[in-house]
């Protein structure tokens, strides 16, 4: 089976050969066309598509391009990012946001999703990608706490915000939720609905920051009706990569709470095990496997392999689907022979 | 009031996180003669004391603790003018700093606030520190322990090259270094080289004390 067909029978809930591999490459396909550093691939679009087509082709893997606003949710509000040209940066970084006090908040308005600073590259690395037929996984920056803060305002401002002026906090919640809902209308009107899945990372709403009370009193409630309208614009399918610990928020039942579409995917971090996963989420969601990243880089071709088969076991028993993934990003300095093996383990071990 | 009634008011007032009542109740321990020093310790710190247990119990969060952390550096501005030097005498002096191409510095503000309520001196090199800036400011500084912290898998790996830097310059021998972020595990602070890893604040405190000991 061609591996950008198993992502789509993904999509569409249908059974594939063997077990998609997912593993969130972003980062590392600049490693890949041997960039000393990872700024070229987050700023510059048709690179960045290139370099995740030709990582896709070398490592066999199933990932569609995973697109991000180069400008992380930040430019297009005015808060200042550096770009990933530094030794060591990650991905574009938050310098400064541009909320810092309530009135700030006061003045600010939700930027044009097609004007606004990096956006119509943005549109653009969307655009290549839909191009190539891919279905690209694109990160949508709204609602969600991570998409707020330092996005739009300070991170302990907001954190304080939360406990002193709860109001303000969700105020700011709800200008990110509208953003991302105008840029998913747009990106309907340019690409159409069904030719893109909407991505939201959360590492913010995790409850190693906040307890699962504040999740459900500020997020959850916006995140439910942001998903909601992106289902309604026609949407099938919605993504959500639930990054670090959200154990009370998943015991007190949250999760299961935010409309996710038909066949919608849940990734955690490794926090989760993935047998809880399967019990708890199997018969409803696509789930993402999620060894730990750090493990990835520091472990033995075999060690990884047998990180992943372990995976894989207890993953393919959710009835819904599962693809092997990471608990987070793939890390960008993976050894090669790592990213290939989840390949390996795939071929070995997750055949239907 | 009287001290031991000021000293209950004080940490309830860090639990609460007000900042506004701790700082009439700091003014008052002076104007009262409580002494400074012991309303710091006794009092405030001693409620960072009960946030930092509930954080660790994951009964406290992030907002709950800037909002101790505001009323803790609240008081201690009041009353740190007046501690008398050799009392506030700290049991080690460490730099602290979140490692190059990483700017994620919440975690290692939390280790800060813990590691100055138990008396540690810390010097804090923010966020985005350059490999070779631990090195400098270890010589010019003369801290007992380097903290290192890391978010991303990416910058993580600084870690062991700041490590490889301060052994190049002689100074090895002369700190304790110690990690901590999100990618961070025990096996990797063994594989590079540091003396020891906490996973959580309050257990970078506790291994801050261990490292104490041990020089």
């Amino acid at each position: 089976m061609e591996v950008s067909k198993r992502w789509l029978a993904f999509l569409r809930g249908e059974k594939t050969d063997r077990i998609p591999v997912i593993p969130m490459c972003m980062g590392h396909c600049a490693k890949v066309m041997g960039m000393p550093n990872l700024g070229d691939f987050y700023s510059k679009p048709k690179f960045n598509i290139q370099a995740q087509m030709l990582a896709r082709e070398l490592y066999r893997y199933d990932q569609p391009p995973f697109v991000i606003d180069p400008g992380y949710g930040m430019a297009c509000w005015g808060s200042e990012i550096a770009l990933p040209y530094g030794p060591k940066m990650g991905a574009p970084t938050p310098m400064v946001s541009i909320v810092k006090t309530p009135e700030d908040l006061e003045k600010i308005e939700i930027p044009d999703p097609r004007t606004a600073p990096w956006m119509k590259e943005y549109r653009e690395m969307v655009r290549l990608a839909i191009e190539k037929k891919q279905m690209p996984a694109v990160v949508m920056m709204g609602g969600w706490i991570s998409a707020t803060a330092p996005m739009l305002v300070n991170l302990e401002t907001f954190m304080i915000w939360m406990v002193e002026e709860p109001e303000l906090a969700k105020k700011a919640l709800n200008m990110t939720a509208e953003f991302g809902y105008r840029m998913a209308e747009s990106f309907v009107e340019d690409f159409g609905s069904d030719t893109w899945v909407p991505w939201d990372p959360n590492p913010t709403d995790s409850n190693v920051l906040i307890s699962a009370d504040m999740f459900a009193e500020f997020p959850l409630p916006v995140v439910k009706k942001l998903h909601q309208r992106y289902l309604d614009l026609g949407i099938p399918t919605l993504f959500t990569h639930w990054c670090a610990d959200h154990s009370q928020t998943i015991a007190r039942g949250y999760v299961e709470e935010i409309p996710m579409g038909e066949n919608g995917i849940l990734s955690f971090g490794p926090e989760v095990p993935m047998d809880v996963q399967v019990k708890r989420f199997g018969k409803r969601y696509n789930l993402l496997g999620n060894p730990n990243p750090p493990l990835m880089m520091t472990s033995t071709y075999n060690k990884w392999l047998a990180i992943c088969k372990e995976n894989i076991e207890v993953g393919m028993k959710g009835e819904k689907g599962y693809a092997l993934g990471v608990g987070c990003e793939l890390p960008p300095p993976a050894p090669p022979c790592n990213v290939y093996a989840m390949t390996r383990a795939a071929e070995l071990y997750g055949k239907y | 009031m009287e001290e031991q009634e000021l000293l209950d008011k004080l940490k309830d007032n860090v639990v609460e996180g007000d900042d506004k009542e701790i700082r009439k109740l700091s003014q008052e321990a002076l104007d009262t003669g409580v002494d400074p020093y012991k309303a710091l310790m006794k009092g405030c710190a001693s409620g960072m004391g009960v946030m930092s247990v509930r954080y660790d119990r994951k009964e406290a969060f992030v907002p709950e603790i800037l909002l101790s952390a505001r009323a803790m550096y609240a008081a201690f501005e009041i009353l740190k003018p007046h501690i008398k030097v050799e009392k506030a005498a700290a049991p080690g002096k460490i730099l602290l700093g979140v490692v190059e191409g990483d700017i994620h510095d919440i975690g290692k503000n939390i280790v800060k606030l813990l590691l100055e309520v138990g008396g540690f001196e810390v010097i804090d090199l923010g966020k985005g520190v350059p490999l070779k800036l631990f090195v400098e400011k270890t010589r010019e500084m003369n801290p007992d322990i380097v903290g290192m912290s890391a978010l991303m898998t990416t910058s993580m790996l600084g870690m062991p090259e700041a490590i490889e830097l301060i052994k190049d310059a002689g100074l090895r021998d002369k700190v304790k270094i110690m990690i901590g972020g999100a990618p961070i595990t025990q096996e990797y602070s063994d594989r590079i080289g540091a003396d020891g890893y906490a996973e959580s604040g309050p257990g970078a405190i506790k291994l801050a004390e261990k490292l104490m000991e041990k020089r």
